[in-house]
């Protein structure tokens, strides 16, 4: 009972890390039919961000460090969309090497700044004490994490759904070309979108480091769960990646204390399933 | 002028072992080992339009059953060699099922994670293929009773496979199959409308890249000796994809072998030569296809 309970827990923590990491992706992906694989190195950015500064200035405050390595990384994110990504519009072929590319640069970048070895990203101090659940003692931090996961979903929901912003973004997502031609200026909405879901990845990134903490291989380990969940949410549903990041939340922790060698396949076999017979994934309205 | 062409080429194949010191025999070798896997690559890449990221996968399955079999099941090399490269196709038969439900980035996407899956494995089932460790221990064949151990005998070796593998894909590429595959690459809709299946046509051309794959993964078994999950990573099917993208020969089938000099050179620095000189490949290379493509009557393009 306790080992259910105990990993049920960890599952939503995962799964409200996922969504900080995946609805971003979900975001561009659903916008500009990007899958923009240096979504991971923008996570791991984020991550050492927050490692080095919270090393330099003790007692430096997560939520600070996360705003802060949020607008940092999304400003990297919008150079990269500014200069290279636009000169590739319609090429998708292309738009995944640049982004496979970018993101083996920052990656190698990384390894050579911060060097190989993990460097850890401290607990808030007021978070570390832990929190009994159900009789049970769980780590106040990540159940922090999956209150930063929702109230993220809610503010992204109210901007998408209730604001002249969201909307335009929303007609973007159903007919790109009916949209601009009532006037709505897409690729600045593109380079918006895009500079947003890089923050929010570097701010996932951020919140996400106390648990993973910054190594050298954390984009590689990340992007491909961002894959899964967007594929299996649905392309540009941000209700799919919301699900969608529970669900892999879940089933990545029971599939690997249950089964440790089959993890991946567990993991994967649901990703494989739904691009092949359902394309638009679970909540989605667009195909692959 | 295309025969002095191969002349230095051959030449340029055929002179190192006479004077080159065992390191620049050993790179020549790598250097074949990649060519075979990029070649592979190529063909769905370049001929098929197929942007794979998971061809490390034959590559290391390949590699992995040859070694399984000889460490651990005592197979003599030619029964371990003949089983892993018939597995090898195996698998690519039953990943084409899957992958070609998909095209374009769904393709991609399941290729992916079909790779992953295989990481995943032999990362964990750590009885099985020694996970992080890696099998170690391993020996060369001996074909004919001639031993492959010092560079020299195993560079002619490797030579030997990759003129044949260069010369079998350039056949299957110039056939008349592999022009119904780059008609299916550019215009599948037409095609279709011909009477070709494109969906078949892709496949077996998936199945043999897949078979290719596994031939560079026993060579690249046999060279190192010792075989580890990275080699299975999405991380080394993305080095290729991006080797392939980046080299002028593309679509033209020869080319590429240089790439494997750059280990001389700092990763980062070849990341970032390699990300220029790639988007510059592909933004021309899109350019140069819309034009083709306008050239076409604008209500048949496909």
């Amino acid at each position: 009972m306790q080992f259910w309970i105990i990993q049920g827990l960890n599952s939503l923590s995962l799964g409200g890390l996922l969504f900080l990491l995946s609805s971003g992706f979900s975001l561009i992906f659903g916008l500009m039919r990007l899958a923009n694989l240096t979504h991971g190195a923008f996570f791991m950015l984020g991550t050492y961000f927050a490692a080095t500064a919270m090393r330099s200035y003790d007692g430096l405050n997560i939520w600070v460090a996360a705003l802060g390595a949020g607008i940092a990384v999304a400003a990297v994110g919008g150079l990269f969309e500014r200069l290279v990504l636009t000169r590739l519009k319609a090429n998708p072929l292309g738009q995944v090497l640049v982004t496979l590319g970018m993101s083996f640069i920052i990656s190698d970048a990384c390894l050579m700044f911060w060097g190989g070895d993990s460097i850890p990203v401290p607990t808030p101090p007021n978070l570390q004490s832990p929190t009994r659940v159900l009789g049970f003692v769980f780590p106040t931090y990540r159940l922090v994490l999956v209150g930063c996961a929702i109230a993220t979903a809610i503010l992204l929901y109210f901007l998408i759904e209730r604001t002249r912003l969201g909307a335009m973004i929303r007609a973007g997502v159903d007919d790109r070309q009916m949209a601009r031609a009532v006037g709505i200026p897409v690729s600045n909405l593109f380079t918006l979108v895009f500079c947003l879901g890089a923050g929010i990845a570097g701010a996932g990134g951020v919140l996400g480091g106390p648990v993973l903490s910054a190594y050298p291989g954390l984009d590689a380990d990340m992007l491909p769960l961002a894959l899964i969940v967007v594929i299996l949410g649905g392309i540009g549903s941000l209700l799919g990646a919301f699900i969608g990041s529970f669900i892999i939340g879940i089933i990545y922790t029971f599939g690997t204390a249950l089964f440790p060698e089959l993890a991946y396949i567990i993991l994967f076999l649901p990703m494989i399933f739904v691009i092949a017979f359902r394309p638009q994934g679970l909540f989605g309205r667009v195909g692959t | 002028m295309k025969w002095i062409g191969v002349a230095l080429v051959a030449g340029s194949l055929l002179l190192p072992p006479l004077f080159a010191g065992d390191f620049y025999i050993n790179l020549a070798s790598q250097i074949l080992i990649a060519a075979i896997f990029a070649l592979s690559l190529n063909l769905l890449v370049g001929f098929g339009g197929m942007t794979s990221l998971g061809h490390a996968s034959y590559l290391g399955v390949g590699a992995y059953m040859s070694a399984l079999l000889t460490s651990r099941y005592g197979f003599g090399h030619g029964a371990a060699a003949l089983l892993s490269i018939v597995g090898t196709t195996a698998m690519a038969a039953f990943f084409g099922v899957i992958a070609l439900r998909a095209s374009g980035l769904g393709f991609l996407m399941i290729t992916l994670a079909l790779s992953q899956v295989l990481w995943g494995l032999a990362y964990r089932m750590s009885n099985v293929t020694n996970g992080d460790n890696g099998i170690a221990g391993l020996t060369r064949p001996a074909p004919f009773g001639i031993s492959l151990d010092s560079p020299i005998s195993f560079y002619w070796f490797a030579l030997i496979v990759a003129t044949f593998a260069l010369v079998m894909m350039a056949t299957f590429v110039s056939s008349a199959f592999g022009s119904s595959l780059k008609g299916v690459r550019d215009q599948p809709r037409r095609m279709a409308a011909l009477g070709f299946n494109p969906w078949l046509i892709r496949w077996i051309t998936f199945v043999y890249a897949g078979f290719w794959g596994g031939v560079a993964g026993l060579l690249y078994v046999y060279y190192h000796k010792y075989i580890h999950p990275t080699s299975l990573s999405t991380t080394s099917s993305a080095e290729a994809l991006l080797r392939d993208a980046r080299r002028p020969g593309r679509r033209r089938g020869i080319g590429g072998a240089p790439e494997k000099l750059r280990l001389c050179l700092p990763r980062t620095l070849e990341y970032a030569a390699g990300f220029g000189v790639s988007f510059h490949c592909v933004s021309n290379a899109d350019r140069h296809r819309s034009r083709r493509k306008q050239a076409h009557h604008p209500i048949a393009r496909g």
